[in-house]
């Protein structure tokens, strides 16, 4: 009496997971728009990069290069502004990495939210949450405004990435209720989040 | 399938009606009395009844389940249980019973129901010496043998506090214990009974012997039908032996708490020396303190006060003490000696322990009763967090405490306003403190004091809302503070900074100027400007009361 229905569930479950599957695999390579492959590459950076090479002798270095945006604040701290930077990561770097550095520099007459300093690592984790491990051994010297732009700077430009879902900030490893005082940091942001900010 | 979906569903139902309680998983029973035998769900082919609230049993059930032998005297409507050590006889309708050649009487007599003898559990179990326990919340009647529980040498009234078995679990009477958990014979909070899972039968709660185990590391020791807790019978000895010198050499020589004093909102812990910190934390309902102290014992003089049949002393309160309901004291532990204090207040306290000449002082700072349209000033950052560093080197924890307390100042001269802080000094409340704070003092308005910090070219000064509801708040109050500052203006902005998230009453954070920039620095420094500004923002403030109220 309950085998129908029972077939229907199966089979609509299948139909999904055939549905999503065959989502994934067509649209991957496209879903990361600003970044340039090299023509010899794979699409998929992190992983080639931390393959373990099969010929140790010819060790092949595997750089990885994207056009990506990344975010400072005018002078009088009223907007972020958006500048275009290459970066390039592979031996030893990750993109995360490479793009938070990208934070810290500023090209045209503007001024970073973030200094070198501040970061200590940052991580990915399957599931796309990445980790955003602060040192604040060198406070930056701002308010609840300039705290605001911090992470604004930083959330813009981890979620231009189309893996990354959410951002968790720590200091020295641990989860925290604020980074200067004044933001929630507590629970890690979400893409839909970024509205609210 | 059907069959495992309704009875899923009934059990979901049971689970959302009871969420305190347990459920038995092992067999839902299609009776509504439950009967677990010695830790186990026992099903029976004629299922336990209520008469007259009480859950009697067919005969039968009595012998199979309790080793007894049962015999039915028809004639004489008689009833004849015998085990190993015990004999009852009892009569169909006849309150009266024999129990070991005893007269008994019992609160309700056996019956016949459906040409079935049923006899009430309760009264036949106690008579053979097991213990008997009712959960009305699972409708569960358990029984099992009896286990003598002794307590730091003190044996527990065994009609009183009851030893059960559920599962393979043994549950402990919480009320014999409670003076490890401190709570004074209080009736478990909600938080506490889910923490320590405890259960209540009719013979009170009661706590798995696991969970005290993991809470409390008091020796617990198990032999036969014998449970000792605390300090074991052959210490307890020794202890008694030396009675009578104990307490000079005690004197002589190790810590002692010597007297427990109040002084209006500091109680004095009297110690003979400060080698140890005390442990301590806080309960709630009702709100109370624990203070441990470690390696040491109390003095002859609050020795004497203890009443030994709860091993607890307590001190008097003076009446006009509001804050303070109850102290009490005990000799928590003896190897290692612990001296637990338990101060019981009448509403929500923080507190500190710090030492000084005479012991530890315990400060206590009470959330003020709510008697007018209140407030809660939060100067930002503070201790650990100096906030944002000025252009000569000054910190924005500073400014802020200062522009708070000119600001309370004028706030109350104003009548019918009432301020609360979240700090009136150089320390550090997280910001979950802060919001936490306004809500348990169910504050009116809630305004946090910032200034900014960037480059030395920025300027000016902005004011922070986030809910709907403060947006009113936060343009009063931004039309004052540009008039008192007369910085540039950079507007009233929406943002979940975290205490303006986080509280439930209009509330507002202010970036009164920047530090960075010289001038802007330079001015906030200025003792006539933060006058000014209080002023100001006083009167933002009592514009905003005089309109909603």
């Amino acid at each position: 009496m309950v085998k129908p229905f029972y077939f229907i569930k199966i089979s609509l479950l299948c139909l999904l997971i055939l549905l999503f599957s065959g989502c994934s695999e067509e649209s991957l390579p496209d879903k990361t728009p600003n970044q340039e492959s090299d023509p010899v590459e794979t699409t998929q950076p992190v992983e080639n990069v931390k393959q373990p090479e099969p010929k140790p002798n010819t060790p092949v270095v595997k750089v990885e290069k994207a056009d990506i945006k990344v975010y400072f604040s005018d002078l009088q701290l009223e907007n972020l502004v958006e500048e275009e930077k290459k970066i390039t990561w592979g031996e030893g770097t990750t993109k995360y990495g490479q793009a938070f550095l990208a934070l810290c520099e500023p090209e045209k007459e503007t001024t970073p939210l973030w200094k070198e300093q501040n970061l200590k690592d940052i991580q990915i984790s399957p599931e796309g949450k990445l980790s955003v491990n602060l040192s604040l051994e060198e406070r930056p010297n701002f308010g609840s405004t300039g705290e605001r732009f911090m992470v604004l700077s930083l959330l813009q430009t981890m979620f231009q990435f189309e893996e990354v879902t959410s951002v968790q900030f720590l200091i020295d490893n641990q989860p925290v209720e604020t980074i200067l005082g004044h933001m929630d940091v507590s629970e890690p942001f979400t893409k839909e989040m970024m509205a609210d900010l | 399938m059907k069959r495992f979906c309704l009875w899923l569903g009934a059990l979901m139902t049971a689970l959302l009606l009871l969420p305190l309680a347990q459920v038995y998983a092992d067999q839902p029973s299609p009776s509504p009395i439950q009967l677990v035998v010695e830790g186990k769900s026992i099903q029976t082919d004629v299922a336990p009844t209520l008469v007259e609230n009480r859950t009697f049993v067919p005969i039968r059930v009595v012998a199979t389940n309790l080793n007894a032998t049962v015999q039915w005297i028809e004639k004489e409507k008689k009833i004849e249980i015998t085990d190993s050590a015990n004999h009852i006889t009892m009569v169909v309708g006849d309150k009266m019973a024999l129990v070991n050649s005893q007269e008994v009487q019992m609160d309700v007599p056996p019956i016949v129901k459906e040409g079935r003898t049923l006899v009430p559990l309760r009264f036949v179990g106690e008579s053979l010496g097991t213990n008997v326990g009712w959960e009305p919340n699972t409708k569960t009647v358990l029984i099992n043998k009896f286990y003598s529980l002794m307590i730091d040498g003190n044996t527990v009234d065994r009609e009183k506090y009851k030893v059960f078995k559920i599962q393979e679990e043994l549950y402990l009477p919480y009320y014999p214990l409670e003076s490890y958990f401190g709570s004074g014979k209080q009736e478990p909070s909600g938080e506490t009974i889910t923490n320590l899972k405890l259960r209540k039968l009719d013979t009170g709660w009661i706590i798995p012997l696991s969970i005290f185990k993991e809470h409390y590391r008091v020796p617990v020791e198990m032999e036969d039908q014998g449970i000792y807790i605390g300090t074991t019978e052959d210490e307890e000895e020794t202890e008694n032996d030396g009675n009578s010198d104990e307490n000079t050499i005690e004197e002589s020589s190790s810590n002692q708490l010597r007297g427990i004093d109040i002084e209006d909102e500091e109680i004095i812990l009297e110690t003979s020396n400060l080698d140890d910190t005390p442990k301590h934390f806080s309960m709630t309902s009702p709100n109370r303190l624990v203070i441990d102290l470690p390696n040491i014992s109390l003095s002859n003089r609050l020795d004497e006060k203890v009443d030994p049949a709860v091993g607890m002393g307590k001190l008097d309160v003076a009446l006009d003490q509001d804050l303070i309901n109850e102290i009490r004291y005990s000799q928590f532990s003896r190897d290692p000696e612990t001296v637990r204090v338990v101060i019981e207040f009448s509403r929500k306290v923080n507190y500190t322990i710090q030492p000084n000449k005479k012991g530890w002082a315990v400060n206590l700072n009470a959330l003020p009763k709510k008697e007018g349209f209140l407030i809660v000033l939060d100067a930002g950052h503070g201790g650990s967090d100096p906030g944002a560093a000025g252009a000569i080197g000054n910190h924005e924890k500073d400014f802020t405490l200062a522009v708070t307390r000119l600001l309370k100042e004028q706030l109350e001269q104003m009548k019918g306003i009432q301020i609360v802080e979240t700090r009136s000094g150089d320390t550090y409340p997280t910001l979950q403190d802060r919001v936490q704070l306004a809500e348990d003092v169910a504050a009116d308005l809630f305004l946090s004091i910032h200034a900014n910090s960037f480059k030395p070219e920025t300027r000016g000064t902005e004011t922070y809302y986030y809910t709907e509801q403060s947006k009113d708040f936060a343009s009063i109050l931004h039309k004052y503070l540009i008039e008192a500052t007369n910085f540039p203006d950079r507007g009233v902005k929406k943002q979940n900074f975290y205490v303006i998230k986080n509280t439930t009453m209009p509330s507002s954070l202010l970036e009164i100027g920047f530090l960075t920039n010289k001038e802007e620095n330079q001015r906030m420094l200025d003792p006539g400007f933060q006058q000014n500004l209080a002023e100001k923002l006083s009167q933002a403030i009592y514009e905003y009361y005089t309109i909603n109220n």
